[in-house]
């Protein structure tokens, strides 16, 4: 069927052509370039002559207009081109035809899938199973048989992740608790259940959580995903002297192709930052110290004044100054951030100053 | 099945179009037979193209996941307008619909070609002809849209979320119209050059393209901005982002055209300038189409990434461009020279006109490929931003608004300066006071803001002012003068009202950036806050289903200065497939003032942190577009060409008289 049409449809084409080729020339005295010249130039002189009684255009302009329209004329008269068609046009033009069908078919079979029949969502039937295979069915299934196998382990692996997508994350950590205590645990085990823990907490570590990821980091000295969490957890509680080095140590297993890196790198710059902030928190007892960072700061403000740079960079220059200087310093270097950046950056921009107390007006 | 026969149909049209643009400029000199081939092979392309775009939205609205592109861009719960925007809402589907516009005008050009010389008909039909060879051969080999999938997914991802909206989905498609409709100019330039005609026929030809392609293109470009604005929820209506420069680029380039073409259309002139602009507009119709296409834009690595598409798009582009510009190089200095003109003339005024246009066009072109020259050379990547746009563009805008209102006061030929000017003057004083009523009433500060306003009331003024001057009110009497009124042609009207439209625009521009108000505060349930008079009070959020996407929705109230309150609701979305939050700004219209409310992040138990713009007179920008499209559809009706008289022959003539 599909070929019957794209053949009919091909050879429709070319006998379209053929017959627009051949079609005789209704005036055989003028060519129909001449026509379409004198209909020009006539409609040109009626929109003068319409001009000129409308009142739009004096008389001497009309004249003025006409002459011009005229050299115009004459001009086109020596431009026509000769009219007739030659043979070797003819030849190539009705070659053409056949040739178009055939490429257009031959260039079809390479690319097209003439194999493949329509499938309108409306019409399909998921076959396989009557019942709609949705997460819950799934569960449903695996648990079923769970229920007589409690100590099939590759069951409650299959499980356990299947738990976690659904957002069910206490169940998905007594599946893992089970594989745990069925086999040896290793380090990936230990912080799947760490995990699992973690997401039911809300995203918070817990003391069991924190225990088995650290018995999973002593477990494998290579294992990345566990000291990840011990990293960010670090950070986040503030404890920026353990945090350093637990992201440094991290960036060293990189063999500089994995996509965490930069996310590694981020959580290493927010300690070092941290670290360098908590510092100023306390009374600095050196004061060469204190020059030593206020030269640092002064010196990112000079380059950011002088080149501009990254809404992140403004934002570390902000905060610093807020706390060296207090709110109305860090509100000037704000004011230049808000000129230079726009967009996103600059609600990021809004969002700082805005938990820091400072007016973006 | 539908699907194969719209691949099939695609495949005869490229077919065709190849043989179109063989035949054509094999053939141009050689008579009748080869110059009806190309334009009935016109007219089939259109019908073949037409039922391929057909049997691509069948397939997303049957949502027929065997094709790649409907499981990619759509899927079974997908809103149905939204199933037919997508057809167009990715990079394939969107060629196709270029081609289908290309196909669209060529077809149009063969339909009238009876009142066409045979020779430049021919000859523009076989290069639409290449044109559509080129396109169709890239969306078939290196990016096509009926590519399937065997076995079929069970449910295909989702269209962009952004992209779902109707603003988005007409934008396309009136940009594509401005862009492909600036082909045909090129395709006239290319035959213009090719014959070594150009005649008062091939002028009265370019224009009607030209005014529809830039009246669409000024629609989409508007489109395009007011989505932005109220979709991507920063509250800016420009941003100078690359993807809007590669539109805003021919729009600059097709103005000039614009007003090169009447030069050439009334006084025969400037004839090889305007063939370099019609070239040149449509190069950058093609580079922005491009740009885009190919994600050289969002970075130069991306181009890398597929090296056969970015490899056929750099050849079409040296082929089609390069070969233009050769041919124009080679066959340019042939090319009759038209009328002189004395430097103060209205010729003198639309070539300063082009210089401005020119000049502003060369600068943000530059801004927008300098980042990408020096990424691929260096790999530095830097940004080129406001700024630099704002002071480059801005300072050659300035003169350029200035002149606008000279321009149609001054007659062909040669003119008198001394004597517009005098005949300005009202104008000028009319725009002063205006201004200074508008100060007052307004009650704004002293700043640069008050010069830009003036500048935009005087465009304003200008345009009405060569109206009345032109009804002769004064010479003639209250009763006549509007008799002649209203009988000004309709070319004159549609200038009056696009310059018009110009200084609208330029007055929302001007108030909207140097007016506005922003607040950006977390705002608790029953708290009030207030914004340039407008009393606003957040009432709370609610969670609201929509058919693809779940919304935490604000709840507004809004009184305004003079006491009217309204409700309003701004959202943030989060969509089901693609899990992508977007935001939806409130946005409410008081004449021509806008409050905006854009609905941020959670902020401690029940509060939100909510950012409020007071936008006055911001509706201007886009009403002032409107103006400018319209006067250009306005201008299409007046189908007659019109000679321009020049004054001294008007002397001459009137001596031979008596």
């Amino acid at each position: 069927m599909l070929w019957i049409i794209a053949i009919g449809v091909a050879i429709a084409c070319c006998v379209a052509l053929l017959i627009a080729v051949r079609k005789r020339q209704d005036h055989q005295d003028e060519t129909p370039d001449d026509a379409a010249a004198r209909l020009f130039y006539k409609s040109q002189l009626e929109g003068i002559q319409e001009d000129l009684a409308g009142g739009r255009i004096s008389e001497a302009e009309a004249i003025a207009a006409k002459a011009e329209l005229a050299r115009e004329v004459m001009r086109a008269k020596k431009a026509a081109p000769s009219s007739g068609t030659s043979r070797i046009a003819t030849g190539v033009v009705l070659a053409s035809l056949p040739i178009a069908a055939i490429a257009a078919i031959g260039l079809y079979v390479l690319i097209g899938r003439a194999d493949l029949p329509a499938q309108p969502f409306a019409e399909r039937s998921f076959a396989g199973s009557e019942q709609e295979l949705t997460l819950e069915t799934a569960i449903a299934q695996v648990e079923a048989r769970m229920e007589e196998t409690p100590n099939d382990i590759r069951g409650w692996l299959a499980l356990a992740p299947i738990y976690m997508q659904a957002g069910r994350f206490e169940e998905a950590a007594n599946a893992y608790r089970r594989v745990l205590s069925l086999e040896e645990p290793t380090a990936d085990r230990e912080t799947d259940l760490a995990e699992a823990i973690i997401m039911a907490n809300d995203g918070e570590l817990s003391a069991e959580a924190m225990g088995l990821l650290q018995s999973a980091a002593e477990r494998d000295s290579q294992h990345v995903r566990s000291r990840f969490y011990i990293a960010g957890e670090l950070t986040r509680i503030g404890a920026f002297e353990e945090a350093v080095p637990a992201w440094e140590y991290l960036l060293s297993l990189a063999t500089g192709e994995e996509p965490w890196i930069p996310t590694a790198q981020s959580g290493l710059s927010a300690a070092q930052a941290g670290l360098f902030v908590g510092q100023l928190d306390e009374p600095v007892p050196d004061a060469t110290q204190d020059v030593l960072i206020r030269g640092m700061v002064e010196g990112l403000a000079a380059r950011l004044y002088d080149e501009g740079g990254s809404v992140g960079e403004w934002m570390q220059l902000v905060r610093s100054r807020n706390v060296l200087d207090g709110a109305d310093a860090a509100q000037d270097d704000l004011s230049r951030a808000l000129a230079e950046v726009d967009g996103m950056d600059r609600i990021a921009l809004q969002d700082m100053a805005q938990e820091l107390g400072l007016t973006t007006e | 099945m539908i699907t194969e026969i719209g691949h099939f149909t695609l495949i005869l049209a490229f077919v065709l179009a190849l043989a179109q643009a063989v035949i054509g400029f094999g053939f141009w000199r050689s008579g009748e037979g080869p110059a009806r081939f190309v334009q009935q092979s016109a007219i089939l392309q259109f019908l073949l193209v037409g039922l391929s775009f057909a049997a691509l939205t069948h397939a997303f609205v049957v949502s027929d996941f065997s094709v790649r592109l409907v499981f990619e861009h759509s899927n079974s719960i997908q809103p149905m307008l939204y199933k037919v925007t997508s057809v167009w809402g990715n990079h394939e589907g969107s060629m196709l619909l270029f081609i289908l516009i290309l196909v669209l005008f060529g077809a149009g050009v063969a339909a009238f070609s009876s009142s066409l010389p045979r020779d430049l008909s021919t000859l523009v039909l076989s290069s639409q002809g290449l044109m559509v060879a080129a396109f169709s051969a890239f969306v078939l080999f290196t990016s096509n849209p009926f590519w399937r999938l065997d076995p079929a997914p069970r449910d295909g991802t989702e269209l962009n979320p952004v992209l779902q909206d109707i603003g988005l989905a007409i934008h396309p498609p009136l940009l594509y119209l401005g862009y492909v409709g600036f082909s045909i100019c090129f395709s006239f330039a290319i035959a213009a050059l090719i014959s070594g005609r150009i005649d008062a026929a091939w002028a009265r030809w370019v224009r009607p393209w030209t005014l529809a392609s830039w009246a669409f293109l000024t629609l989409g470009i508007s489109m395009g901005s007011y989505w932005a604005y109220y979709e991507l929820g920063w509250g800016g209506w420009w941003f100078w982002d690359p993807v809007e420069n590669a539109s805003f680029m021919p729009w600059l380039a097709g103005t000039a055209l614009l007003h090169s073409a009447i030069v050439m259309e009334k006084r025969n002139a400037l004839k090889v300038w305007t063939v370099f602009l019609a070239i040149i507009t449509f190069s950058l119709s093609l580079l922005g189409t491009f740009l885009v296409r190919s994600g050289i834009l969002t970075s130069v690595h991306s181009f890398a990434s597929d090296p056969t598409r970015g490899t056929v798009i750099l050849a079409m582009l040296v082929v089609l461009i390069g070969g233009a510009f050769t041919l124009f190089a080679m066959r340019a200095s042939s090319l009759r020279q038209g009328g002189l003109f004395a430097p103060v003339s209205r010729e003198g005024a639309l070539i300063l006109n082009n210089l401005f246009l020119a000049t502003a066009t060369a600068g943000v072109l530059i801004g927008t490929l300098y980042p990408l020259v020096l990424e691929s050379l260096t790999g530095a990547r830097i940004t080129v931003g406001a700024p630099f746009f704002d002071l480059t563009f801005g300072a050659l805008m300035v003169p350029l608004l200035l002149l606008i209102p000279f321009g149609p006061f001054l007659a062909w030929k040669r003119s008198d300066l001394v004597g517009v000017v005098q005949r300005l003057t009202g104008a000028i004083i009319a725009a002063l006071i205006i201004s200074l009523i508008v100060f007052a009433f307004l009650g704004f500060p002293v700043s640069m803001a008050p010069i830009g306003l003036a500048i935009g009331i005087w465009v304003m003024v200008g345009a009405v002012a060569e109206l009345i001057d032109r009804a002769a009110f004064r010479k003639v009497g209250f009763g006549e003068g509007m008799k002649r009124f209203r009988g000004l042609p309709r070319s004159v009207y549609s200038t009056a009202i696009a310059h018009f439209g110009v200084g609208v625009s330029v007055i929302g521009i001007v108030c909207a950036t140097a007016y506005e108000t922003e607040i950006v505060t977390a705002m608790q349930p029953g708290q009030t806050i207030d914004l340039a008079g407008y009393e606003i009070t957040y009432e709370g959020e609610q969670v609201v289903q929509g058919p693809n996407y779940t919304a935490d929705q604000g709840q507004f109230t809004v009184v305004s200065p003079r006491g009217g309150v309204r409700e309003m609701t701004s959202e943030r979305r989060v969509y089901l497939v693609s899990r992508m939050p977007t935001t939806e700004a409130g946005i409410n219209t008081y004449g021509f003032t806008q409050v905006y409310i854009q609905f941020g992040e959670r902020m401690g138990e029940t509060g939100r942190v909510v950012r409020l713009w007071h936008k006055p007179y911001v509706v201007l920008i886009w009403l002032g577009t409107i103006f400018m499209a319209g006067a250009g559809f306005l201008s299409l009706t007046d189908r007659r060409m019109r000679i321009g008289a020049p004054r001294r022959a008007k002397a001459k003539a009137k001596e031979v008289a008596t």
